[in-house]
């Protein structure tokens, strides 16, 4: 990966310009709490960057995140409190579906051939449908009897964020699968150049459903978490246009939609940045109906500079 | 014929940095006569073509048409000149209709007018014999109708020079019985027409005159009735090549049997042949000879229509890449852009791309042995001039060859097929690759490869199959072996 180290600099750069700036102007984005705040969300957030990640490293990209995410958060209260189900249980059953509609994308998306914009953009729509549906439309949440597992998303450890350690630990374990693991770097292969990567042995058609499947079981933990986290689930807007969040940072954190290239440690300073934008603008009072635009601005921004630097440096060498 | 030629050439030229692809040349092409150029590949034929047709620009020599000088500096300018090429690989927008795209690219105006549109077309194709109708779809035209097609494209721009790049080696024989018919008909409409072929009994039939082209040299030219496919054959070798020291493996224990393998491009012939452990064979056959189809099908990159395979003493159930990698075989695909190279990635990384499981099933990498077999293949296989960090894409084309063909070497495999293994790539980085692939066979590695050099046959094979329109035109043993005898076999000359 020859240009991952530059990426990675450069948005920590970025990052690390826009919280100087926000902090010139508004003191108070260095308190505690605003600080903490930023680190949840960028957890949350971070999970399910994660997932368009590897989908989008496979060289596909996964539009069905947000809705996924919506499924589970909406339907973990949902059997908790209307289907007496364990947590333990709620939670398992939720994942192992997610996972199975993850493994369902990859197959229609191996199989049949079908396009993977197209697959998930259908899986956006249905599975949205479906959290509405089966929860009534309801607003649901978990009362005060799982102030417990609440704690997963709204507790605090050594006076960070728990949501902060789980993000870690997954962090963790992709970052070793990407990078140790037969199948991390058959996922790359494959992103990079299929044709080529089958003809070396490797079974991209497995390896891409693997993505894919990856990819919807962090979501569906992405969305356990969220729900955990607001303790009101409105399933018509839970999640809504998270995955395009997921994608956003995926991309300024230098995953290429050509495939391929990708690092977590990029992904997760994306993320970082796009919520430390989102949090500025609530700061430094812009109107809030800026926010879309300042971060697709700002993701803009750093793609072309990336691009631009990129064809200087080919010229420099091609001379 | 005295009248002044419809093209002339005369000291034309053309040189690819410091290979001349053509050297001076004349060459002139009348009215109503169709001209074939003939050679081996890499003869410089295309070049030529391409020159004439405006596509390359000629580094030295002048162009004359009807006598007057002109120079093309595009295709459609020589199209305005009454030029037209068409190529070998016929690349058209399949989704359009048959009457659009008659017009596409030279529409009167900004706005379609359907109607005129519409009759011109069915002008232009009643005038070459199409039995398809202006709205048709391009995309369900057989390859022998989009030739049609742009043919009567050419003509309907009142083309006067038609150039034909091997326009028969994709057809089934009646299809190209209809072309040629078509051919011959044009010529006493008064068209001229250039003709490559490696066909011999096509250039015998049609042609009213021959030039042979060798290593960019016309070295020969005769008219109707003074050659015959012999002295073709023998004008475009011309030249002795010695081989190297024979290797004998008759003795050695079969590898590979394949048994009645059927490609899907060409269902109605049936492949047997065997590869010995430490044999080097090699596949000759002209362009479209079915040569990529026959590796790829034994790899599993393709479905075999039919056939069954014999590996290492199990039948091999050869359906992917995958179950023949795990058996112990190895292909380098022909483009090595598209189905090899890995870009973005380091050297190391493309060299172990093939051994990234250290056993089959296993969840782990091990990274230090994947070091290691990145070090050692980088060595064996001698690629210069870049580390084991560097980008693969910021290698030579030599160099890069040598990764992705040293990708099998951590594997050792027990068969390699390698589709034309030194094609393009400079004389010092194919000759460590020979070095390398004999060194292979010494150790006992069994090697098909498919090369449309001559050159490379001769010097690497112990045995070449030679393959003619998806059949085997023959086997010659190394004593055998000779450019004579696999162009004969190749061009379906010899029985």
């Amino acid at each position: 990966m020859t240009g991952a180290k530059g990426r990675i600099l450069g948005v920590a750069l970025l990052l690390v310009a826009v919280m100087g700036a926000t902090t010139a102007l508004n003191p108070d984005f260095l308190g505690t709490g605003n600080l903490q705040n930023i680190l949840r969300w960028t957890s949350l957030f971070g999970v399910l960057s994660l997932a368009a990640a590897l989908v989008i490293i496979s060289g596909g990209i996964d539009l069905s995140l947000g809705s996924v995410a919506a499924l589970s958060g909406a339907l973990t209260p949902w059997l908790l409190r209307h289907h007496g189900f364990s947590p333990a249980a709620a939670i398992a059953v939720l994942l192992l579906g997610c996972t199975l509609l993850g493994v369902l994308h990859g197959v229609l998306i191996t199989r049949l051939k079908l396009q993977p914009f197209v697959v998930t953009l259908c899986g956006l729509l249905i599975y949205r449908g479906l959290a509405r549906t089966l929860t009534g439309e309801q607003v649901t949440g978990y009362g005060t009897e799982h102030d417990d597992l609440r704690q997963i998303a709204i507790g605090r450890w050594l006076g960070l964020p728990v949501p902060s350690f789980v993000l870690l630990g997954i962090a963790l374990l992709v970052q070793l699968f990407l990078s140790r693991a037969v199948a991390g770097r058959w996922l790359y292969a494959t992103g990079r150049n299929p044709v080529a990567a089958r003809l070396c042995g490797v079974p991209v058609d497995g390896v891409t459903t693997a993505a894919y499947a990856l990819a919807g079981l962090l979501a569906g933990v992405g969305g356990v978490l969220f729900s955990l986290d607001l303790n009101s689930v409105t399933p018509a807007q839970f999640g809504q246009s998270y995955e395009l969040y997921a994608i956003a940072a995926a991309v300024l954190g230098g995953c290429s939609l050509r495939g391929g290239e990708g690092t977590v440690l990029g992904v997760l300073l994306g993320t970082a940045l796009i919520r430390v934008l989102y949090n500025a603008t609530n700061l430094l009072g812009i109107p809030t109906q800026l926010e879309y635009a300042i971060i697709g601005g700002v993701i803009l921004a750093g793609v072309v500079s990336d691009e631009l630097l990129r064809r200087l440096r080919s010229r420099r060498t091609a001379v | 014929m005295s009248a002044t030629p419809l093209l002339e050439l005369k000291g034309v030229a053309r040189r690819f940095g410091a290979t001349a692809a053509v050297k001076p040349l004349n060459l002139a092409v009348h009215a109503a006569e169709i001209h074939a150029i003939v050679g081996e590949n890499g003869a410089g034929k295309s070049t030529l073509m391409k020159l004439i047709a405006g596509v390359l620009r000629p580094s030295a020599g002048v162009m004359l048409m009807e006598g007057r000088e002109c120079r093309f500096h595009s295709r459609q300018d020589a199209r305005k000149h009454g030029i037209a090429l068409l190529p070998q690989e016929v690349e058209v927008p399949e989704n359009l209709c048959v009457a659009d795209l008659l017009h596409l690219g030279r529409e009167q105006g900004s706005w379609v007018r359907r109607v005129q549109e519409r009759a011109q077309a069915e002008r232009a194709l009643a005038r070459v014999g199409a039995r398809f109708s202006p709205d048709d779809a391009v995309e369900t035209l057989s390859i022998a109708e989009r030739q049609l097609l742009l043919i009567a494209r050419a003509l309907d721009e009142e083309a006067r020079i038609l150039v034909l790049d091997e326009p028969t080696s994709a057809l089934a024989t009646t299809e190209s019985e209809r072309l040629l018919s078509l051919l011959e008909e044009l010529r006493t409409r008064g068209t001229a027409v250039l003709l490559i072929s490696h066909k011999l009994r096509e250039v015998e039939r049609l042609a009213d005159r021959v030039s042979v082209l060798r290593d960019g040299v016309l070295v020969a030219q005769c008219e109707r009735g003074a050659f015959d496919s012999a002295d073709l054959v023998r004008a475009m070798v011309g030249r002795n090549i010695e081989a190297s020291a024979a290797r004998d493996a008759t003795g050695r224990a079969v590898l590979l049997d394949v048994c009645g393998l059927v490609t899907a491009a060409w269902p109605a012939h049936t492949f047997d042949g065997v590869v010995r452990s430490g044999e080097i064979v090699g596949l000759a056959g002209l362009v479209g000879a079915g040569r990529t189809e026959l590796l790829r099908a034994i790899f599993g990159a393709d479905i075999a229509r039919a056939g069954s395979m014999t590996f290492d003493g199990h039948s091999l159930p050869a359906q992917s890449p995958r179950t023949s990698v795990a058996a112990g075989i190895g292909f380098l695909p022909e483009d090595r852009r598209g189905e090899a190279a890995f870009d973005g990635h380091s050297v190391a990384w493309n060299l172990t791309a093939s051994t990234v499981a250290p056993r089959r099933g296993a969840f782990w990498r091990h990274v230090g042995r994947e070091a290691h077999n990145a070090a050692e293949a980088f060595t064996a296989t001698g690629v210069r001039g870049a580390g084991l960090d560097s980008a693969i894409e910021s290698l030579s084309g030599g160099n890069q060859q040598k990764v992705v063909l040293g990708r099998w070497l951590p594997a050792a495999p027990k068969l390699l097929l390698l589709d034309e293994p030194t094609r393009g790539i400079d004389v010092a980085a194919r000759a460590d690759i020979h070095a390398l692939l004999r060194r292979l066979a010494d150790n006992g590695t069994g090697i098909l490869f498919a090369s449309s050099d001559m050159e490379e046959l001769l010097a690497l094979a112990d045995r070449v199959i030679v393959l003619h329109e998806g059949r085997m035109a023959g086997s010659l043993a190394r004593a055998n072996m000779n450019e004579e005898r696999i162009l004969a076999l190749a061009t379906g000359h010899a029985a």
